[in-house]
């Protein structure tokens, strides 16, 4: 028995822990969510979702990180971000890495949404994910907001005022609200941001996913390196500038905040009521997302035999980017005064806004009545085409082995450009290393396929 | 079998090189960045006597919040054969603040009893001469001719001593 024991090598002693923990845990919650790792290339829309979580790991993992140096006042808010930017090492990538994940994080949650509404997901009893996902995409939105106010620039400040003046706009309650959320003076918005950004909503959002995330979560190493990959690319080719720095003596002109707020924005300088256009538009434009799932009553899951869910979509979708494009738009006639260049047409906007409903209605019921009958003709009469190309076993080697050269590359311009100071340079390598593991990790699932077929 | 096993080591190398250019986000996490212990005035040799002591700020960065941060503390001394030294005040020991005694000719932490020669700021007394930090980081002295004593650097590391000077 004892000598059994001594030729057991290290190796296999620590498999033989492995296993001891993994048995204690499957007494835990950990064992009730089921990950699945695809063994073929699967199409990113079936989990978009995990992607989303994805990004919201990295900010949190990032976000923390950029706590140690960070300091919520007035004074030194803008002077801690640009010592992280420019002075600490390393700060300046995880400070990219956070803003572009960020970025990331909206633009993947908005393609879940409409990727879920699309194809009718809410109609197999998940009205509750759907539901709890529309808050979330809210609250996503929330912190990206007190994210980007926090380092007290011109921007930034627009981006406050714009939200206080529209906390201040809701009748009755309007400025009690305002003093809860915002406190009294910069001093305190800096501060209440910051307890906004750092707790109260990633807390809210950690919450919310224990009733959103499904049991069965399809985890794809290849697709999560390619966003992470993704994600310090943008960083490296588009740093995101330090702005200027916010002083209460000069006015800032003209500025335009984060891409994702434009369309409150533009709403805003339409110059009809503030609540109206800044409050009650956006609250039913997220309420009518919200109640899809319980007005759509048809049959089918597919977009094509489902016209109103797929018009309001559309109508949805087209809402968001016409008016986050016209969030940009300033009149460039500066002999106008200010007030003037800003403000957006209200009977034009508001016309454009209704007549997408009107259109996108009236197309995709145009579409399910009269093209897709013929659609479905026709795809009954085609047989699926079948793709099939093999690799052999010795394409698969090559592959692999010069994509490990690739990676060893990517990854010594990566460390080298970092020691030289060139931390963009570097963020860019850093991804092309994490993007040939996503190669990598692809052809290995094929190679797995292939000794299987053997 | 063992093409399997090759498959997995071959995604293993490649996984820790994706994750390899991160190890620099150590430097992130060990930066002490609002230190820059540039040359900076801390006092004129005719202010102090032999056998006297002063207690300056250093670096210096006119922030009230950063300039109350212990570390920053330090101790300038005229010893009494007329030699001017200067050691971090902050104790080896649990990171009290230390003056020096002039009617003892040492340096002593009122917390814990710990006792530093100031001739070497070598803890000889007390918990902190127990450890294997017992050295007191020594700022870079430079007097000029009128007399003005400026620092200039520090040797070691606040708070971990001269011997732990990463």
């Amino acid at each position: 028995m004892g000598r059994r024991e001594q030729s057991k090598g290290i190796l296999s002693r620590l498999m033989d822990l492995y296993d001891w923990v993994v048995d204690r845990l499957e007494r835990t919650v950990l064992f009730g969510i089921r990950l699945v790792i695809p063994k073929k290339l699967l199409s990113p829309h079936g989990f978009l979702g995990m992607l989303t979580l994805v990004t919201f790991i990295i900010l949190g993992i990032t976000g923390m990180l950029l706590l140690f140096y960070y300091k919520p006042s007035l004074t030194q808010a803008y002077d801690t971000v640009r010592l992280i930017n420019d002075d600490v090492s390393f700060g300046r990538i995880l400070r990219n890495i956070h803003y572009h994940a960020s970025n990331a994080m909206l633009l993947l949650a908005i393609y879940h949404l409409f990727y879920q509404l699309f194809s009718g997901k809410y109609k197999v009893k998940n009205e509750v994910i759907w539901v709890t996902g529309v808050i979330l995409g809210v609250l996503t939105f929330l912190e990206a907001y007190t994210g980007y106010d926090l380092i007290l620039n011109e921007r930034a400040v627009l981006a406050i005022n714009i939200g206080a003046s529209l906390t201040n706009s809701v009748p009755v309650i309007g400025t009690t609200l305002a003093r809860v959320l915002l406190g009294f003076g910069f001093s305190d918005i800096v501060l209440h941001f910051y307890v906004f950004h750092v707790v109260i909503i990633p807390v809210l959002m950690l919450i919310l996913l224990t009733v959103h995330l499904p049991r069965n979560l399809i985890f794809d190493p290849p697709m999560v390196a390619v966003v992470a990959g993704a994600i310090l690319i943008a960083g490296g080719l588009f740093p995101v500038p330090l702005g200027v720095k916010f002083d209460p003596d000069v006015p800032p002109g003209v500025s335009i905040p984060e891409w994702y707020i434009n369309s409150l924005y533009a709403l805003i300088r339409t110059g009809i009521d503030k609540f109206v256009a800044g409050v009650l538009l956006p609250t039913l434009f997220i309420i009518y997302f919200l109640v899809i799932p319980f007005i759509d009553r048809s049959k089918g899951l597919s977009w094509e035999e489902r016209p109103l869910a797929t018009g309001l979509g559309i109508a949805g979708l087209a809402q968001i980017a016409v008016t986050t494009v016209w969030g940009f738009y300033v009149n460039p006639d500066k002999t106008l005064d200010l007030a003037t260049r800003l403000v957006i047409d209200p009977v034009l906007f508001y016309t454009v806004l209704v007549l997408i409903i009107v259109v996108s209605l009236l197309a995709s019921y145009g579409y399910t009545k009269y093209i897709y009958p013929r659609v479905k003709m026709e795809r009954r009469r085609r047989p699926e085409p079948q793709v099939s190309f093999k690799l052999t076993r010795n394409q698969l080697y090559a592959i692999l082995g010069s994509a490990i050269v690739a990676q060893i590359f990517a990854d010594g311009v990566a460390f080298w450009s970092y020691i030289s100071g060139m931390a963009d340079l570097a963020m860019i390598w850093m991804g092309i290393s994490l993007i040939t593991f996503a190669v990598i990790a692809h052809f290995v699932r094929v190679g797995y396929e292939i000794i299987r077929e053997e | 079998m063992k093409r399997r096993k090759f498959l997995k080591t071959v995604m293993g190398i490649s996984g820790i090189l994706a994750v390899t250019p991160f190890v620099p986000i150590k430097d992130y996490l060990i930066t002490n960045v609002s230190f820059e212990f540039t040359r900076q005035k801390i006092g004129n040799i005719n202010e102090l006597p032999p056998g006297s002591r002063k207690i300056y700020t250093y670096p210096v960065t006119g922030n009230p919040e950063l300039d109350g941060d212990p570390f920053r503390k330090f101790l300038l001394l005229r010893l009494p054969d007329g030699s001017l030294k200067s050691y971090s005040a902050v104790c080896l020991h649990l990171w009290c603040l230390v003056d020096y005694k002039s009617e003892r000719n040492q340096i002593e932490c009122p917390c814990h009893g710990s006792i530093y020669d100031p001739n070497t700021g070598i803890a000889i007394r007390g918990p902190a001469s127990l450890q294997f930090n017992k050295t007191l980081p020594e700022v870079k002295i430079e007097v000029e001719e009128n007399g003005d004593i400026y620092a200039n650097g520090v040797v070691g590391v606040i708070g971990y001593g001269k011997e732990g000077a990463v």
